[in-house]
């Protein structure tokens, strides 16, 4: 399967999708102009994955899905979280998955949403905290 | 219509596009570090600011027969202890009872309860036509921490100038 990716912009996210590298990441500020067309590309995408699940060869570590963002705006959260359910479903497929939400230190804000989401969408994150000086994106 | 000048640090009046609020982010972005307003209130600022200019944006009623009226007036001013960002913006003087109902429901609502209804409404949002989830008022009264205000002015038979008043609190306790 075809790669996803999308380059970031000042207010949409940098998407990179890519099961040949074992890479999922999405990083940036999310408050784009239209939502649906931003999004939908990302949803179709992660539905074709959904499909070729049995045929794929299981990876020995769970897929790590990185979510880090500085920023996402609330029509944004309604796609992330269609994201997780997705990758929920992927997961109940078969597949290994680990979800990775980043937050900045003192950022307290950005970690509780990410709890809320795992949450709603019953779906277990882990945490990581990121050092104000060695921020990764 | 007029927004009070007092301790004002930006202001903005005219035609809203997405560009233009791009603009308005970014400034007030670079005024709020050279103020050294603390970072959790800046991104909390910044939601608010991002879910208020977007939903005047989508919400805007144009007013081509009178151009002296602005479509949308913003203004962020510097008070003691706060900021408060008002904006205003024409809509129909009809879909006014709705908006004051769920402004009232929001403001009755403490942090717990904010959080709670932010949970059910997520997990059935839609997104609307103009590309709403219904989200965007919920996340402006849980990142201000405090009440929303709001007054109409009629200018019309059709359209009411509607304000927000959003202010929070620059010291987190």
């Amino acid at each position: 399967m075809n790669p996803l990716i999308i380059e970031k912009t000042a207010a949409t996210p940098k998407i990179h999708f890519d099961f040949s590298k074992k890479l999922f990441e999405i990083i940036g500020c999310s408050r784009p102009e239209d939502v649906r067309i931003f999004y939908m590309p990302i949803i179709d995408w992660l539905e074709s994955f959904k499909l070729t699940i049995p045929e794929l060869e299981k990876p020995v570590n769970p897929l790590e899905f990185k979510f880090k963002f500085d920023y996402f705006n609330s029509s944004s959260a309604k796609f992330l979280l269609d994201i997780l359910v997705l990758i929920n479903q992927i997961h109940e497929k078969g597949m290994a998955i680990k979800v990775a939400w980043y937050f900045d230190e003192n950022d307290d804000d950005m970690k509780e949403v990410g709890e809320e989401l795992s949450e709603v969408v019953d779906l277990p994150f882990e945490y990581i905290e990121v050092p104000k000086k060695t921020k990764t994106n | 219509m007029t927004l009070s000048q007092t301790n004002k640090i930006f202001e903005f009046k005219g035609n809203l596009t997405f560009p233009v609020i791009e603009e308005i982010l970014n400034k007030i972005k670079i005024l709020l570090q050279q103020m050294e307003v603390e970072q959790v209130v800046q991104k909390r600022l910044y939601a608010i600011l991002v879910e208020s200019l977007e939903n005047a944006l989508k919400h805007k009623t144009p007013l081509q027969k009178n151009a002296s009226l602005q479509e949308v007036e913003m203004s962020l001013q510097r008070l003691p202890e706060s900021l408060l960002l008002k904006i205003g913006n024409y809509m129909p003087a009809q879909k006014a009872p709705v908006l004051i109902e769920r402004i009232k429901e929001l403001n009755g609502l403490d942090l717990a309860g904010l959080n709670h209804l932010y949970r059910t409404s997520i997990a059935n949002a839609r997104i609307s036509e103009k590309g709403g989830a219904g989200l965007g008022m919920i996340e402006i009264a849980r990142s201000a921490r405090n009440t929303i205000r709001y007054h109409f002015t009629e200018t019309t038979n059709k359209n009411s100038f509607f304000v927000l008043e959003i202010e929070i609190a620059t010291t987190i306790s």
